[in-house]
């Protein structure tokens, strides 16, 4: 192994993340920091070549996988699926590991460490840049959120939660509550930036209330008494995920004329099944997996370019409680 | 939305502000031109036949998966387009569904007002699909979903049954235009120009009501026309009458409508499947519904739509 990016690293007194990013002509690294990166490079002759990189490793045709547990199960299911059949068009199989969400990045070492071609990460938090180098093969991020310096395929959650916003305003909402993960996921984090932004942009809302929580019963359960009871209730909630949109909804009596608009995301199968039936937003799943395949694979047969974004929002599904 | 996208909705805009006062001649022209030069589905050849005294332009896929009569009623707000600015898309949803779509041409307007092409589009479903027991689909698109429904509430009215589903795509619904859409969203709605609605709707209209259920579904009796999946754009000037379609149809008999309003693009951004990967994703999902509704049937007994109860 000849100079690696640890020894760029190293000489220049910065982390290798700095120096990636440097290496790919980001404008977030300081100018006299950039400048030290650049001179190492050019005394100790480091070239991130990952052609040759790839060129050297014998093939494994195997693509791994970093799954976090989610917020939303049936998508992470559907993700798998449709990566695997993706990959297996192009007779490639697939290796997965699990995490609990706090250690996607020494799962997705471990599957390195099989010898995979290339991995799809998807972090359930942490927005930190990750090193796409420190791997030796591509890397793309899979519905982590945009990150600099490394190829990334997304939901746009932020676009999602603002189509959300839209419809309910239109449907004559002026009170909205926001109930998410917020800052528990990166999923939540996206969702909490794209209701602020789409409700800053519209006059004739407020925000009544932002409870951010995990995304189970119980959460749901205790937010709903709180909101009912609170002398100014939503006319209008914004749901993180179809789970808590169920648990909401089931709250207030179906025949109620007050009863609220109720919006839940993700479109999970039981979506259709509560009574009344959720309004909710599917997520391009598919459209993800199958994109995220092709940018890997084309990384992994030589493709150089700068980092690319692929961004993918959400379709509205309108069901009875919105 | 993506960089294809942008570049053509900025290229709608662009010819928008160079045009002068809309001029059907013009407009038709361009429409042709639209459609010769949109890009054509890799999978699927096109043959051209007569149905019930109507010219068809069929789109095959090469590789068949599905037993079913897809039929395609293509919009042109009932006075432009035709089977062959279509066929490109008939044959994007033919490859991704593995089933032949049949595109029928149909007498426009203002040369054919209501109920002209109604009264096609009729015969020609009757021709395709009675007295068979297979699955079939119809599906429309802008004033094609007008006359979708406005010929599925005729059969209904003459105690046949509906479609085993029916797909409208950013359908016109509403002659009288009394969505709130067709003003809030005239600024952002790249494809359809929300000013020249009032004069397709009278050119087609004639002498009948912008209100006469035939023509307006949205103002008749929705119930009983089966299972409805509506693909809606939130830019639509029109997506007002996907969403009070959806409103007004539940918990109505024997209509089951599912509503997808996909963010942030323009009316019928689905015809330019092959150019913006929008539309490719769009009608790939209509074909998933159309698998899904076959799947349905069978698990539910086929031919069970026909024995449903059914008023008139």
């Amino acid at each position: 192994m000849g100079i690696t990016i640890y020894d760029v690293a190293t000489g220049a007194g910065v982390s290798p993340a700095t120096v990636s990013r440097v290496l790919a002509g980001g404008a977030s690294v300081a100018p006299d920091t950039a400048e030290r990166v650049r001179q190492v490079v050019e005394r100790l002759g480091y070239r991130p070549d990952r052609v040759a990189q790839s060129l050297r490793r014998q093939r494994s045709g195997l693509v791994g996988l970093v799954l976090p547990e989610r917020s939303h199960p049936h998508a992470a299911f559907e993700a798998v699926i449709r990566i695997e059949r993706t990959l297996a068009e192009r007779d490639r199989s697939l290796l997965v590991a699990t995490s609990d969400g706090t250690r996607e990045l020494a799962a997705a070492e471990r599957l390195a460490a099989h010898g995979v071609d290339a991995l799809l990460i998807t972090r359930r938090t942490g927005r930190d840049p990750i090193d796409p180098d420190a791997f030796e093969v591509p890397v793309v991020l899979v519905d982590s959120g945009a990150v600099d310096g490394v190829d990334t395929v997304r939901v746009d959650h932020a676009a999602g939660i603002a189509q959300i916003v839209r419809f309910l305003v239109r449907e004559g909402a002026q009170r909205l509550a926001f109930v998410g993960e917020g800052s528990l996921s990166n999923v939540g984090t996206e969702q909490l930036e794209g209701f602020a932004s789409a409700t800053s942009a519209i006059s004739e809302v407020e925000t009544v209330a932002l409870r951010l929580g995990p995304s189970t019963h119980e959460f749901a359960a205790t937010t709903a008494r709180e909101l009912i009871g609170s002398p100014s209730p939503p006319d209008a909630y914004v749901c993180g995920s179809d789970l808590v949109a169920s648990t909401l909804s089931a709250a207030f009596d179906v025949d109620d004329p007050e009863r609220p608009l109720v919006v839940g995301y993700g479109a999970e199968p039981h979506s259709e099944l509560v009574v009344p039936t959720l309004t909710t937003a599917r997520l391009p799943i598919a459209e993800v997996a199958e994109e995220a395949v092709r940018l890997v694979m084309q990384r992994v047969d030589g493709l150089e370019s700068d980092p690319i974004d692929i961004a993918l929002a959400p379709s509205l599904v309108v069901g009875q409680s919105a | 939305m993506s960089r294809e996208a942008d570049a053509l909705w900025a290229d709608f805009w662009e010819s928008r502000r160079a045009a002068g006062d809309f001029d059907l001649v013009a407009a038709r022209e361009g429409s042709i031109e639209a459609g010769e030069t949109a890009p054509q589905a890799v999978g699927a050849s096109y043959r051209r036949t007569s149905v019930a005294g109507a010219q068809v332009v069929i789109a095959d896929p090469d590789v068949p998966r599905i037993d079913a009569s897809i039929i395609w009623i293509h919009g042109g707000a009932f006075t432009m387009m035709s089977a062959d600015t279509h066929r490109h898309v008939a044959g994007h949803l033919a490859v991704a569904l593995g089933g032949s779509v049949v595109v029928p041409e149909y007498p426009l307007a203002p040369e054919h007002p209501f109920p002209a092409a109604l009264d096609v589009v009729d015969g020609v479903v009757a021709e395709l699909v009675s007295g068979s027991d297979e699955p079939w689909v119809l599906v429309g698109d802008s004033a094609g979903g007008a006359l979708a429904l406005g010929s599925s509430m005729r059969r209904r009215d003459r105690g046949e049954p509906p479609p085993t589903l029916t797909v409208l795509l950013c359908p016109w619904l509403d002659l009288s235009l009394s969505g709130e859409s067709v003003a809030s969203n005239a600024g952002v709605d790249a494809v359809l120009d929300a000013e020249t609605l009032p004069a397709h709707a009278a050119m087609y209209l004639g002498a009948t009501a912008g209100t006469d259920p035939l023509a307006s579904p949205l103002h008749g009796d929705l119930s009983y026309l089966g299972s409805v999946y509506v693909q809606a754009a939130e830019h639509d000037v029109l997506v007002d009458d996907s969403v009070r379609f959806a409103r007004r149809t539940d918990g109505i008999e024997g209509t089951m409508t599912r509503l997808e309003i996909v963010s942030g693009l323009p009316h019928c951004f689905q015809f330019f499947a092959g150019m913006i990967p929008e539309a490719d994703a769009a009608i790939t999902r209509v074909a998933g519904e159309i698998r899904r509704s076959l799947l349905n049937r069978e698990e539910n007994g086929a031919g069970r739509n026909s024995a449903e109860p059914s008023p008139g």
